[in-house]
């Protein structure tokens, strides 16, 4: 993976009416790594995704991905390379969690076709990667939080594209699930060179997982590096606000955060 | 509680085209004058085919009740139930509502609201097309409007749509009452348009309403599985490569128009295209590949059958109109019951 198969974002501006939530953001991002990106609520984190996907045009600035203007694309082909977790899933008709799943093929379906011996089985390998598939059946409207959310991951999968983007994608679930969306998004970034994007509000995960982290504050990119190098003390009291210490975990081997509670 | 029958769904769909077919030639012998199935089927056949030999032995007054009074009316009236029946899928799939109908975004008030106006200032420089047209005119513009009202940064939500139909509608009610108040003595002249009919139906209507549908039907059909993954949200179905804003904005014109056709030739008949969709997707699930043919036959066999009843089996002909609200409203009730206790089917 080159420089020139990722995102380059130069001077984005994006408001919500008087609001600005991004201001004059620049940002790279290569693929085959995963990425997470903190900062506190309200800084602009979901906004950036939107802007990726092309779902939000920028007021200012140039969004582009693998060299090409990203309001380019159709986005039939944007979604065969790019793949989004949102935060929010709106899900008011009983359709199946299979059907659900199926919908992430609809990139490469033509219009009236039905789906293909092939579609089926990334279908069933999307669903079994993240351990849904004994609830196939089940009625999505009738799943709880953290049910819909791994349907969600699902999905994404089943899009089979470079690129995932997680929007908070497992901050409905329970420490077993989230450790198992993780793993299953590292392994695409180590064993299929894939690209994970993800916002991501819990730091100690961020560092366990990610290979570069971009703190975002205010709507403007802080810093960005590799997690090693990056995360410190300094940062994340200016970022989020807190006092902290970085230590080595002992059981990981990895850099983890501890904070201090009490003032 | 989802009762899906995904694998009778052919079979689901071919009956009910059978029992709307049954339906109309059923109705078009019932009535002031008895005819039978037969007869109309020879009169339909013989007016088709120029064969003039089919109509020996049959009365000489029964081509001219079957083809000049009663299929226009019949064949409207269906058309009609088809058309609501669609549109109520289509906004209920955008507005991500299972209670949404076609009149949720005001366009019933904006039609009706038009048809008033051409009925109180007595136009007649159209004919007798004045008030369908002065209706169809105040539907588009209220939905042009409320289409105005709900969209920021060139995006808009369910929840603005539905938001500002229902102020555009209340708006609209207000000025209707306004009109009324005007017309002094002309006022049952409007209520009994209000009330919605097919009474004196022509082909006329029966051409347009046929465009209507049809037109409707390639349409919606065509942005079917869209329609089905936009009910994840925009931003889902975006990053699903589905062009959202657009999509909607054609399904919502699209659907707006059929509704405004059939109120335009039939006056204000709620509740068809909030029930049958509703029912149906009781019956095949929400894909509106499957729900969109079912409701058509659905809602075309309902509003007959309803259009037949006042006409034909009740001693005095209640319009349609207040028959349809009289059936669906408890309908309703029992629908926001079920939800309420956590038994939705939808």
């Amino acid at each position: 993976m080159t420089e020139k198969s990722g995102f380059v974002l130069e001077g984005i501006d994006y408001a919500y009416g008087p609001t600005q939530a991004l201001q004059n953001l620049d940002l790279s991002m290569a693929g085959g790594k995963f990425y997470g990106i903190v900062g506190p609520n309200g800084c602009g984190k979901s906004t950036l995704l939107d802007i990726l996907t092309g779902c939000k045009l920028p007021a200012q600035g140039t969004v582009s991905f693998a060299g090409r203007s990203v309001s380019s694309y159709r986005r039939r082909d944007l979604s065969r390379q790019v793949a989004l977790v949102p935060q929010d899933f709106a899900i008011g008709f009983a359709f199946t969690v299979q059907e659900v799943v199926l919908m992430g093929r609809n990139p490469y379906m033509q219009r009236f076709a039905a789906p293909t011996a092939d579609d089926m089985r990334i279908v069933d390998e999307a669903m079994a990667a993240i351990g849904i598939d004994h609830f196939r059946d089940r009625f999505v409207n009738e799943l709880s939080g953290g049910e819909k959310q791994r349907v969600v991951v699902a999905r994404a999968l089943a899009q089979r594209t470079h690129f995932l983007l997680f929007d908070e994608a497992t901050s409905n679930l329970d420490v077993q699930h989230t450790l198992q969306i993780m793993n299953v998004a590292r392994d695409l970034v180590r064993k299929q060179e894939k690209t994970v994007i993800a916002v991501i509000h819990n730091l100690n995960l961020a560092a366990a997982f990610c290979d570069e982290i971009i703190f975002m504050k205010k709507g403007r990119i802080v810093k960005k590096g590799p997690t090693g190098e990056i995360l410190e003390p300094g940062i994340i009291k200016n970022v989020f606000g807190v006092e902290c210490k970085v230590q080595k975990d002992l059981f990981n081997d990895i850099h983890q955060i501890s904070f201090r509670y009490w003032s | 509680m989802t009762l899906r029958t995904a694998k009778k769904y052919p079979l689901l769909t071919v009956t009910l085209a059978a029992v709307t077919v049954c339906l109309i030639l059923a109705s078009a012998g019932m009535g002031y004058v008895g005819i039978s199935a037969v007869e109309v089927v020879r009169v339909v056949l013989a007016k088709l085919t120029g064969n003039l030999s089919l109509l020996e032995g049959v009365d000489q007054v029964v081509p001219f009740v079957v083809m000049e009074v009663r299929l226009p009316r019949i064949l409207t009236a269906a058309l009609v139930g088809a058309g609501l029946a669609m549109s109520g899928v289509i906004f209920q799939g955008i507005l991500l509502n299972p209670l949404a109908d076609p009149y949720t975004l005001g366009i019933s008030s904006g039609a009706a609201f038009g048809a008033s106006l051409a009925l109180l200032a007595n136009l007649t420089l159209l004919g007798q097309f004045s008030v369908p047209l002065f209706a169809f005119a105040g539907a588009v513009l209220t939905l042009i409007v409320v289409l105005y009202l709900s969209s920021f940064n060139g995006q808009m939500s369910a929840n603005t749509l539905i938001l500002s139909g229902v102020i555009v509608g209340a708006i609209l009610a207000a000025g209707l009452s306004f009109l009324k108040y005007l017309a002094d003595e002309q006022v049952a002249v409007i209520i009994f348009w209000l009330m919605g009919s097919f009474a004196s139906r022509t082909w006329s209507d029966v051409g347009l309403v046929t465009l209507a549908v049809t037109g409707g039907t390639l349409v919606s059909m065509f942005y079917a599985r869209d329609l089905n993954i936009m009910s994840l949200g925009s931003r889902s179905s975006d990053s699903l490569g589905v062009e959202t804003g657009r999509v909607r904005r054609i399904l919502l014109l699209t659907a707006s128009l059929v509704a405004a056709v059939c109120v335009s030739v039939s006056g204000i008949i709620g509740f068809i295209g909030l029930i049958v969709p509703h029912l149906m997707r009781f019956l095949v699930g929400p894909d509106n590949r499957k729900l969109l043919p079912i409701s058509i036959f659905a809602g075309a066999s309902l509003l007959l059958l309803a259009d037949t009843f006042t006409r034909a089996v009740l001693p005095a002909e209640v319009p349609i109109g207040v028959l349809t609200a009289l059936i669906g409203g408890p309908f309703f009730c029992v629908i926001f019951r079920k939800r309420q206790r956590g038994l939705s089917y939808d």
